[in-house]
Order: C-alpha cells, then structure tokens, then sequence
C-alpha cells in the first residue's frame, strides 16, 4: 500500500509541473499585458517609463527565464507580489482560500446529503413516480448552469423579497462569527454551486444501485429475509461505494471551478473572485499562485481517492 | 489629460494637470480655505455609517504606487493634497496649504502650510512629508507617477542615487517650494493635488547609501497608519469591504459619519441591486438600471457630467485608406451621425454632445465658434462629392477605383460604444458610406492600438486599426499634449497619428504660458481647430449615474475629481438621517 501510495505521488509531480507550465504559457501568450493595466490610470508616462516598470517586474526577461525563476521561488513557498495588488500573492490567497472551502465544503455536504438519499429513492421506487420526479431535478439541475440560479436567486430572494443579501459573506457591521449571518450569505451561493452535484449524485447512485441490486448476492439477501431497507444501506450500498468514490474526485473538480462563476455572482471574496479578477487584469503571480493552489487541491482530490480506491479494492493497488 | 481607454466605466484620479495657474499667478496670495468647520448644519446628525459600493476593489492605499480610480477613492479619504479643485470649475484651492503661488518665470512653486496640521496620531504634518513623497516616487520602481515630480530640478538625479536629496525641493518652516527645470502650467495641479504620505512611517524604507531602497513593498501600503483625511483605515478584506473610521483630528473639522465604508460587488447591475435592498448607501450605475433605480422611492439621484468623452477616432497612418486624411470626408462623417440619437436611446438622454476635445464644464471651454455638425446626410453627401467621389452602383462612394470603405473597431461588451458602432454602421451607409464593425476584447484591441504595425506608416507610427471607437477619462487640466501632439504619434497615446502645426503650438503655449487669459486663448484655438478638421468624430460626454440612499444627506456631487473624488469631497460633511432599514 504504501509504495502505491509513493508511486501515485510521484506521478502527480510531472502533471503538476505540466499545469504550472501550462497556465504560464497561456498567460503570456494571450493577448494584452499587465503592464497595460498598470499604466491605465497614468498618463504622460514615455516609452522608457514603461520600460523600467517592465523592468522592475522582471517581465522583459525570456519566458523561460521567468518561468524557471517563478518555480525556483514557488518551490520555496514565496509566489512573488501581486502585480497589481502591491502584496504578497501568499498573503492574498491565504485570504481568499478559506472562504472557497467553506463553499465548496457546504456545497459538497448538501450535494452528498440530498443527492445520495435522492438517487437511493429512485432506485428504491424504480418507475414509480418518485424516480420520474428525481430524473426531472437531475436534468434540470444539469441544464441549469449555476450563475443562471445565482442571479435568478438574487432577483428573487434578495432583490424582491428581501430575505437573503444580495451578496458578500457578512454583513456590514456583524461579527466575524456571526453565525445567523454568515448562513444567511452562504444559502444562495451554496445552493446554486450544490445544484449540479445534487444532479450528478443521484443519477450516479441511482445506476450504480440498480446494477448491484440486479446482483445475486441481493437474490440472497433477500432471500435471507431481510428488510428491504436492510438490503439496500447493508448489502446494496456498500457495493455501489466503489465506483462512488470516482464521482467524488470529479465532484470536488467540479466545486472548485463551479465556484469561480458563482462566487462572481455572489460577490463572495474567495479564490473564484481573486482568480476572476486577476486573470483580466493579467496579474500573472496571483493567477500562477491560484493554478498551484487549485491544482494541489485536485491532484490531492484524485490521490485521495485513488488510495481509498485502493483500499477498498485490492486488485486496484497491484494493477 | 486624457489617459488610456477602459472597459469599465470612468473613474477619475486620472492626471492631475494643472489649470488656473492665473488663480495662483495674478492673484499670488489665495485666501483661505473654502470648507470651513462652520458650513456644517446645526441640526446635522452625528454618528452612523456610510456604506459607499464600487464594483472594482481598490488594489493599494498609497498616492505613490495607486493608478486606479478604485485606489484613489479610498486613500482620497486618507491622505489629502497640498491643494483641491473646485469640483465645478476646477480651479484651485487651499487645502493643506492654505496658500500658493506660482512664480513669474512659471518655473517655481510655493506652498504654504496651514499652521498646526497634525497627522491623525497627534504628530505634526510638516513640510518633510512634502519632500518626503516626492523622494518616495522618485525612487520608487513600480511607481507610475513620476512624470508628477520629473520636473522638479533635481529629481532625477536624486532618484538615481546620484543626489542625497531632491535639490528643487526646499522646506522652510511651514513654506516647501518646488524649483522646476522649465515652465510647466500643469504642475500646480499636479504636484499640488498629489496625496502627502507621512515620512515617519515610510521614511524607514529608504536608505542614504542605497539608492534603490523604496518603500514599493512596504506593508503600509496596504493598511496605512495614519492620516491627514477626515477617515482612517480600519480594515481592508479582500474583494469586499475596506473600512475606514473618523479621524478625529482632521483639519477641517471631523466628519459626522463614525464610519466609511467602500464595498465591493461584482458588477453595475449588483451594485444597483444592493442599492434596492440598502446593502449600500451610494453607487454610481449603468444607464440600463437607471429607470428602475429612479422608481425607488429610498433612493435620490445625482447625475454629474464626467470630463471625458466617447468617441470615433479617424486613422491618419493607414495605409489603403488615406482617405481619412481628407478634411471633407471627415466633416462628412461628423454630419452623417445623429449623435444625439445614440445619447437618447442608449444613454437615456444622460449625456452631452461633444464639440471639441476639452469638456464643456471646464474653465478652458469655449463654446464660441465651434460648429455643431447638427444631423444632415445631404450635406454629408454634398461634402463627399465636392471631394471628388462618384456614387457607385451598390451605394458606396467610389473615386478612381477605390471605395469609400472601412472598419470600425471597439471593445467587445462596452455597450455603450457598441451601440454607437451599430448606429454608426447604419447611417454611414446612408451617405454612400460603407464602414465594416468589428469587436475585439479590450486587452487585443489594445494591444492593435498601442503597437505600430500599419504596413504602410507603421515606420512613422501607424497603429493597425481603420476607425476606432474609445474614449478618454479627463482630470481637471485643459492640457491635451499626450493626447494631440504630434510628438505622441509614436508611442504615446495619440493614436490616430493626427499631426497638426496649428493644435501643436496651442498646446505648447498652453503648457508653458500659465497666464489664465493666455491659456483660455490657447484653448480656444486648439478646440476650434480640432472642431474644424474633426480628426476624431468627438462622440458624447456621459453624465455618471449616482445614487444615493435618502438616509445620506450633504451629497454635492461635481464633474472635476476633487479629492481625487467628484462625489467624495465632502463626505466629512455627509450624514446619515435615520438608522438603515434592514
């Protein structure tokens, strides 16, 4: 097991350096350049002004070199200082990425806690009305993208009825731990970024319940006598766990850059609005530093879930 | 001046150039300041909390390295200039200097402190801090407001290392005087607006052995200590709020509001819905909200005319279409748009039809004389006929083989100038005129404008575009030399590469003759020129749409940034009426 484990670490390092490598060269390459940007609000600045600015942000330099000296610092925890934003890239997603998890990690509890007891049900009552009804919310919940919910929220609830703010984590003149509060923010965004795995998980236990309990092992069970609930959560489910843990890979992908779109939406201060906003302005640390930090959370994701894989099912650890 | 074109809407710290030397050169001693304690109501309420929303977070707190409009916003409220303009007329006025004066020769600078300024810690405001901030730009690598103090006799030098200190600069009790290299008419409003920074906590960044110490890294730029503002900071959340509270020792008497606040939304249309639910006090919007915002009944409006204008500008350097060097095919072009149907339908009738180049409210305006190019196709057509074009079978102009057609390029998702791109392409049609739209993101339309790469001129500027449509935040100065003088065809921002002796030398005299009567002569000419040969179609002004809830009361919004502000000048004065209904 452990030398499992070792080998998919060592594997992931080559698809993190190809992301960091990636991403560097499509920022440069798009068009446009942060200097651009910086230079926007100044006027009467010459041509060796904005030299020297490009100068002094090491952006004259070779790609190579500036990508080789990017890693050598990364390496070494310091992303560099913001373009922009005159403070360190560190300090700015040490910010923001707390909030994105405390999203996405409520987002993936209620896409787990409605999807799962959602596509059990169907699978339970197949054909029944409850399957067509769950069916309907998975499609929906697939064809409706995420900002169209947020803003249809926001309109609805904060704008005309005035239950929800239209935006933000808290409240001007609240505590930072106002509890009341914060759900009152969270409810929105949470439910727009969840929708989607609320869809997907149902579908996905949905099949996987239908194909164990097609099994012979169910056959016993139930011949044995049990209750059906007893057949479904002790012999059904535990064998439809495997392929599960897959979607939960995908899922947290799916919660990461779902939340871009709906913390913009939301004006929730978290990694979706940093990455948004420094990706336009073409602020190249902050953006490299998001694709480090997004990319170790999925690459960890996948480890995560490939070692649970691996224990859950030894042919997998020696395959 | 102008600066670069944004997508998102105007802001407007923009360059401080100077205007009304007159003010400070015939009458050598201003009188003192215009904002006493003393014009506060009686009756005003004291206490509560503004919340002011803005769709783009400010990026740093300090007038050294801040660019934006966002940043300015804020440390607007922290650190204030050495003088202000009137938010009307622009014209200057006392501020932390309660006098100033510019020299004869043009060439010096004087400011006189108010005596007994006090940073908001209790520790006296002196004249060092004003020389302080100048040797902090100077030396700074990231900074891009040098050309603020490069003219200021040895800054340069001191900024290199080659100088222990900027030798123009003096400080003598409460008077600093700045020594410049030439006459320079703007650098009254330049230097004099620019946000003094406290050399007790930034003065540790720099070093007298190592000249490139600067305080670019400093933590304080983000969080600053102190203040000369009505507010100091508080706390800054990233993408969210920054939070300032009252200063308690500010100058000109503490502010009625406990706190100010800036919040970040992520666009116009969520501001506008915050400013519904009361989320927040005050916002400026989209004219796409404005009729539903104007139903509200918590909510009052205050719309202003920004200095800046949108418009169509005419390549002069494009090689295949020199016909755009033709004054009478530009005049027909300017005839052949109804301008003022694109203000009624898109701007809901918030803007102003632009004659000329310098904006209607300013002191250097002169509506005289200017022709109004009022709608008229016929003429339109008359013009380009008498410019020796034949219509040709399919509509379209033509003149020895050659058709009267070109593209017109702006930024993808601007709707106000891709409106005026549709309209534009539609009526141009109509006088014989066959114009291609195209769209481009910001950062690509960019990058064709600012890099000379026409096939033809491109050796002598020629950017790779046929007509543009854009448009151009002002600050308070009439100046226009990097706009329209032909020695920014190269690399500066005159863009169309226009070339004219005549606009030229207005621009010079009124950069370098500071008397009021002179410059008013120099920009009258230049903007009668420009009027006449309409190398840009000049488009229209767009009134900025504020709104403010009722609770707030004291807002006196103008067109010129006061404060680095048009709408913040005086939120020492603002007060809150009733407690927000929540």
């Amino acid at each position: 097991m452990r030398r499992f484990v070792v080998r998919r670490i060592l594997q992931a390092i080559p698809t993190f350096l190809g992301i960091t490598l990636l991403a560097f060269l499509l920022m440069r390459l798009a068009p446009g350049d942060p200097l651009t940007m910086m230079v926007a609000g100044a006027t009467d600045l010459s041509a060796e002004d904005v030299d020297a600015l490009r100068r002094a942000h090491g952006l004259d330099r070779p790609y190579v070199e500036q990508y080789v000296t990017w890693l050598g610092r990364a390496a070494t925890g310091d992303f560099g200082q913001s373009l922009l934003y005159n403070r360190p890239v560190g300090q700015m997603i040490g910010a923001a990425l707390p909030n994105t998890l405390q999203l996405s990690a409520c987002a993936m509890l209620v896409a787990l806690l409605v999807g799962v007891p959602l596509g059990a049900a169907a699978a339970r009552w197949r054909d029944t009305p409850i399957d067509h009804l769950v069916r309907v919310i998975s499609v929906a919940g697939h064809a409706v993208p995420p900002f169209w919910l947020g803003l249809l929220f926001i309109l609805t609830m904060a704008v005309q009825a005035r239950l929800f703010p239209v935006g933000g984590m808290l409240s001007i003149g609240k505590a930072e731990w106002d509890v009341g509060d914060r759900l009152l923010h969270l409810i929105g965004p949470v439910l727009a970024l969840s929708l989607g795995g609320v869809a997907n998980y149902s579908r996905y236990v949905r099949a996987e319940l239908l194909e164990v309990l097609g099994q012979d092992l169910i056959r016993t069970a139930r011949a044995k006598g049990l209750r059906e609930r007893a057949v479904i959560w002790r012999h059904a489910a535990r064998n439809a766990l495997l392929p599960m843990i897959t979607a939960l890979g995908g899922l947290l992908a799916y919660l990461v850059s779902g939340a871009v779109v709906v913390e913009q939406v939301f004006a929730w201060p978290g990694m979706g609005r940093l990455t948004y906003e420094a990706a336009r302005s073409k602020d190249y640390p902050i953006v490299m530093g998001v694709v480090v930090v997004s990319s170790l959370l999925l690459l960890t994701s996948y480890l995560l879930r490939d070692v649970a894989y691996a224990a859950a099912d030894p042919r997998v650890r020696h395959g | 001046m102008p600066r670069l074109p944004r997508s998102r809407a105007a802001g407007v710290a923009g360059s401080f150039l100077a205007l009304l030397v007159l003010a400070a050169a015939c009458a050598p001693a201003a009188t003192g300041p215009t904002a006493p304690p003393a014009a506060i109501a009686p009756q005003a309420a004291r206490g509560g909390r503004a919340v002011v929303g803005a769709f783009s977070d400010a990026r740093v707190l300090n007038p050294v390295l801040s660019s934006d409009a966002s940043s300015a916003e804020v440390w607007g409220r922290v650190y204030e200039g050495l003088i202000a303009v009137d938010r009307n007329s622009a014209q200057p006025q006392p501020r932390l200097a309660e006098r100033f004066d510019v020299s004869e020769d043009y060439k010096t600078l004087t400011f006189a402190l108010r005596p007994g300024l006090v940073w908001s810690d209790g520790t006296p405001f002196s004249g060092e801090d004003v020389a302080f901030t100048a040797e902090a730009v100077m030396r700074s690598k990231k900074t891009v407001r040098k050309n603020i103090f490069q003219n200021v006799v040895g800054a340069k030098a001191f900024g290199e290392g080659t100088a222990p200190t900027i030798d123009g600069i003096s400080v003598d009790g409460d008077v600093v005087t700045f020594r410049l290299d030439k006459p320079n008419c703007p650098a009254l409003t330049d230097i004099g607006l620019f946000g003094i920074i406290p050399k007790s906590v930034f003065g540790k960044y720099h070093s007298a052995e190592d000249a490139s110490k600067n305080i670019d890294d400093a933590p304080e730029n983000v969080a600053p200590p102190l203040s000369t503002g009505p507010f100091v900071f508080q706390e800054w959340r990233p993408n969210d709020r920054i939070v300032l509270a009252r200063n308690d020792r500010y100058a000109f008497g503490p502010a009625l509001l406990d706190e100010w606040v800036y919040k970040v939304h992520p666009d116009a249309t969520a501001l506008a819905a915050a400013l519904k639910t009361g989320e927040i006090d005050v916002a400026r919007v989209d004219a796409r909200d404005l009729e539903d915002l104007q139903r509200q009944d918590h909510l009052a409006f205050y719309p202003y005319l920004a200095p800046g204008y949108t418009y169509i500008g005419w390549n002069q350097l494009r090689g295949g279409k020199e016909f755009l060097q033709s004054t009478a095919v530009r005049q027909a072009l300017a005839y052949g748009l109804d301008v003022d149907q694109v203000i009624g339908t898109v701007l809901s009738g918030q803007g102003k039809r632009m004659l000329a180049h310098t904006p209607p409210t300013s002191w250097a305006y002169d509506p005289e004389g200017l022709n109004d190019y009022a709608y008229d196709p016929a003429r339109a057509r008359a013009l380009i006929e008498g410019d020796g074009w034949m219509m040709g079978a399919d509509g379209v102009y033509e003149k020895n083989g050659e058709r009267l057609e070109f593209s017109m390029l702006t930024n993808s998702g601007n709707k106000i100038r891709e409106t005026l791109l549709q309209v534009a392409v539609e009526q141009y049609r109509q006088i014989g005129v066959s114009v291609t739209p195209r769209t481009e993101s910001f950062e690509a339309l960019t990058d064709r404008l600012n890099k000379s790469r026409d096939g033809t001129y491109g050796d002598a500027g020629g950017r790779d575009f046929d007509a543009v449509i854009l448009g151009w935040n002002m600050g308070p100065d009439a100046d226009a030399y990097g706009t329209w003088h032909s020695s920014q065809i190269k690399t500066g921002q005159n863009q169309i590469g226009y070339s004219d002796a005549q606009v030229d030398a207005a621009i010079e005299s009124g950069r370098t003759v500071c008397g009021m009567p002179e410059r008013k002569d120099a920009y009258r000419a230049f903007n009668k020129r420009l009027n006449e040969e309409q190398p840009y179609n000049f488009g229209f002004a767009v009134n900025t749409l504020l709104f403010a809830n009722k609770r707030i009361s004291g807002i006196e919004p103008g067109p010129f940034p006061n404060l680095q502000n048009s709408y913040l000048w005086n939120v020492e004065r603002w007060s809150v009426a009733q407690p927000v209904a929540k």
